[in-house]
């Protein structure tokens, strides 16, 4: 398998071109174009059922294209051309094969040898906190914790009584058994999924919803290994529906709805473009017909803190000036971008209409 | 679609195929079945000899007439036609024993007694016999004769036996008369049965003239064991191959799979590893029944014609020398890539276990048509069905090697027969390559075969 290491001069780019595709005479992916000229984090968002997931079948080659390219370094992205990771929505594993098998496979399918297979999955395994299922004697190491712990007494006072814990019981040391896969949780197959992702180090990292399903900590768990890898160089194609996440990390977007782009760019720049119309105002008393008085819409109210949407700074200076000028005290003037959520929703309600 | 991408291209078709002989290894089941399916075609020979053996022993004995065991002391025969005159005429009775034996058990020919006819009734010669008396008596009837065997109503003899000795008489009173009115033996077989057999032509004789090596029986069992064989290997592996790719489809494996390896890589690995498995279950098979073979014959001294006389066992193969072997096993691979990759396209129209119920049960269909054909075609040997099963698939499969090896077609039809199969598993192969990537990605559950070449279209 080609290695696709990251030049300095920037040369390697991704180029997603007039993306098109149709069942029939439904067309679920329509001209969608985007392009990623350095590492970094991007973001294909859209409805349900607006084409994200095939737009992702169609750029990594496993879905026959009706039109347009899709390149790497200039030449046509397939797993020959570049070393791809791809974390699927639709998580699986075999049920019955062992874990170290199936990753294995994977690493051996990839065209990493053996050793380093086994070397990446001992640490992929530890850094996601998935080893009591992949080693057995690492699950039992935690039965035998776990049984240690079954023993433990406290007296009166809370104090671990420890003469008759020192050491396993003789005759009570169950014998270790891994789980099967089909018994592992949601989220630890999904970390698995995620390791089987990571096993040849990829260049390009394709995950599609990866922190749906998991728990605050391996989120955080998940989210600390994206930041390394865009730290390292990597370039990423990330679909969510989390958009808090997704402004965490991405830096351009294209948001879909019914099967055509309708925004793409970076973030910031778009952003931008739509300026800043958020205004969160505190004061200490009612301020309601300055409001009216500077057109200003009204969002939400409590206690004299006003949540206000102005058409942009122009607005929200005259609203301000209006205040000054009538004395009236302010604890707070926040003006700010729309979010990406608020992007989002409009963007898909301007598609509806 | 990127137009320069070989769809064609079997890149990473080592490692599937690797990984799944390795999981067929381990998997508890496949083991197990591999152990047991050995075992019976081991033994499959020798239990069938056995058990056969067991039947005929049986048989014959009910109707075998040991001399040697017949406990009388004394057998009075009353020939009222006056044919056996002597005792030297049934000598069949004492035949195994010499004349002057003198154990008391068995019957020598001193015990017979060939009485002068008489017109005594039935009645009168039962209140002379003793206990360990027998009394054939032979006269004469409306429709020729009769000969009935009389003991004492208290009588120790055994009613078999009494049946035996008035059998054994009853023949030897035949040949007697036979020979005292110049009539041969030939000529009497043929009054009994109704048959002249001056015009019948021996099967060494008929096979001859017709250029056949091997009779139509022999060839009906050949076409029944090596079709059985193929049908084997058929249902062994598509059940699992089916299973294989829906699951892989299920779990959505297949989509991390597709960004690693190419879709036909995937199939074929899948297909020709579970090959593997079938194909050195089938070697270790007929090793062992070989081995079986050998052993009954070089330690129980019961030949290999008798064996193999006794039923069907996997020692077929050997049968027919090299080139015949080859062709055998050349068919058993072919007919496995045609079902297997049959197996495989149906298996990635599935989404649910109901689909695969249904796409095993498609894929067994076929396989049990063409078995029922090649079967059926055996037991017809007739030359243009012979040729014509030979020829077209998917019952050649099942059927063309049987008909090259006991010499119904001729090599050039044989060789056509291949050509035929290969381009049909090439034709499979194409279509494979076209719509096994769409399909295993489609959610459709039609599984019919218009959804596979309409995917294969695109």
């Amino acid at each position: 398998m080609l290695n696709c290491n990251l030049k300095e001069d920037g040369r390697m780019s991704l180029v997603v071109k007039n993306l098109y595709k149709k069942y029939g005479e439904k067309v679920v992916v329509d001209d969608i174009s985007f392009e990623m000229p350095k590492p970094g984090v991007y973001a294909l968002l859209g409805t349900n059922g607006a084409g994200k997931t095939t737009s992702i079948r169609m750029i990594l080659g496993m879905l026959d294209k009706d039109g347009g390219e899709v390149t790497w370094d200039g030449k046509p992205l397939n797993f020959d051309t570049c070393n791809i990771g791809y974390l699927a929505e639709e998580r699986g594993l075999y049920p019955k094969y062992t874990l170290v098998d199936q990753i294995r496979y994977f690493g051996e399918l990839r065209g990493v040898d053996r050793k380093t297979v086994d070397e990446r999955i001992k640490y992929w395994a530890e850094r996601l906190k998935v080893e009591e299922y992949i080693y057995p004697e690492k699950a039992a190491e935690l039965l035998e914790k776990q049984q240690y712990e079954g023993r433990v007494r406290y007296d009166e006072n809370g104090n671990a009584i420890s003469e008759d814990f020192s050491a396993p019981k003789k005759g009570r040391k169950k014998k270790a058994k891994l789980q099967s896969p089909d018994q592992l949780s949601k989220g630890n197959q999904q970390k698995i999924q995620f390791l089987i992702a990571m096993i040849s180090e990829p260049d390009l990292l394709v995950l599609d919803e990866p922190f749906s399903g998991l728990d605050p900590v391996n989120t955080d768990i998940l989210k600390e290994v994206v930041r390394e890898q865009i730290a390292a160089g990597k370039y990423i194609i990330m679909s969510s529906h989390q958009m808090e996440v997704v402004e965490e990390f991405c830096t351009d977007i294209t948001i879909l709805h019914r099967s055509k782009a309708v925004v793409s760019g970076n973030l910031n720049e778009i952003k931008k473009e739509r300026g800043r119309v958020n205004l969160s105002l505190k004061v200490e008393q009612d301020i309601s017909s300055y409001i009216k008085e500077a057109g200003v819409e009204l969002v939400s109210e409590k206690e004299f803190e006003y949540t206000l949407k102005v058409t942009g700074d122009e607005q929200a200076n005259k609203l301000l000036s209006s205040l000054i000028n009538a004395g009236i005290s302010i604890v707070k003037f926040d003006l700010s971008e729309m979010s990406l959520h608020e992007i989002f929703v409009n963007a898909v309600g301007e598609g509806e209409e | 679609m990127n137009k320069r991408e070989n769809i064609y291209s079997l890149e990473g078709f080592s490692k599937v195929f690797k990984f799944t002989v390795r999981q067929t290894f381990k998997n508890k089941g496949y083991l197990l079945s591999f152990v047991i399916f050995v075992l019976v075609m081991t033994l499959m020979g020798p239990l069938q000899y056995l058990g056969q053996s067991a039947g005929q022993g049986a048989a014959e004995d009910s109707m075998n007439f040991n001399s040697a065991e017949v406990d009388v002391d004394n057998i009075y025969i009353y020939d009222q036609l006056g044919v056996i005159q002597s005792s030297d005429n049934v000598k069949d009775l004492y035949e195994s024993r010499g004349k002057d034996d003198d154990k008391e058990a068995g019957i020598t020919s001193d015990k017979i007694n060939v009485e002068e006819a008489t017109d005594a009734s039935e009645d009168s010669i039962i209140s002379g016999l003793k206990k360990k008396d027998v009394a054939v008596v032979i006269t004469a009837s409306e429709t020729g004769y009769k000969v009935n065997g009389i003991i004492a109503d208290d009588s120790d003899v055994e009613i078999d036996d009494l049946d035996g000795i008035t059998e054994v008489i009853k023949d030897d009173f035949d040949t007697k008369r036979f020979e005292d009115n110049d009539v041969k033996a030939e000529d009497a077989q043929m009054i009994f049965s109704g048959v002249n057999t001056d015009g019948v032509t021996s099967e060494t004789e008929y096979l001859s003239k017709e250029s056949k090596a091997i009779s139509g029986q022999k060839y009906m069992f050949y076409m029944l064991g090596f079709s059985m064989i193929v049908f084997i290997v058929v249902s062994m592996s598509t059940s699992y191959i089916i299973t294989s790719v829906t699951e892989e489809k299920q779990s959505k494996l297949v989509e991390s799979l597709l960004v690693s390896v190419r879709p036909m890589a995937l199939l074929l690995g899948k297909v020709c590893g579970m090959m593997s498995y079938v194909v050195l279950l089938l070697i270790c098979g007929v090793i062992g029944s070989n081995v079986s073979g050998y052993v009954m014959e070089n330690v129980f001294n019961i030949t290999e014609e008798k064996f193999s006389n006794s039923g069907f066992n996997f020692s077929i193969f050997k049968d027919f020398g090299v080139v015949g072997g080859v062709a055998l096993v050349l068919s058993v691979i072919l007919a496995f890539l045609a079902f297997g990759m049959i197996s495989g396209l149906f298996g990635s129209t599935c989404n649910k276990t109901e689909d695969m119920q249904n796409a095993t049960g498609n894929v067994m269909t076929i396989s049990m048509i063409s078995y029922f054909a090649a079967v059926a075609a055996g037991g017809m040997d007739n030359d243009i069905v012979n040729k014509l099963i030979a020829l077209i698939p998917p019952f050649s499969y099942f059927a063309a090697p049987v008909t090259y090896v006991t010499g119904r077609i001729s090599a050039p039809i044989l060789i056509i027969s291949y050509v035929i199969q290969i381009a049909l598993i090439v034709g499979i192969v194409v279509i494979s390559a076209k719509s096994y990537r769409n399909l295993l990605l489609s959610d459709s559950t039609t599984q019919k075969l218009k959804t596979i070449f309409k995917s294969a279209k695109g």
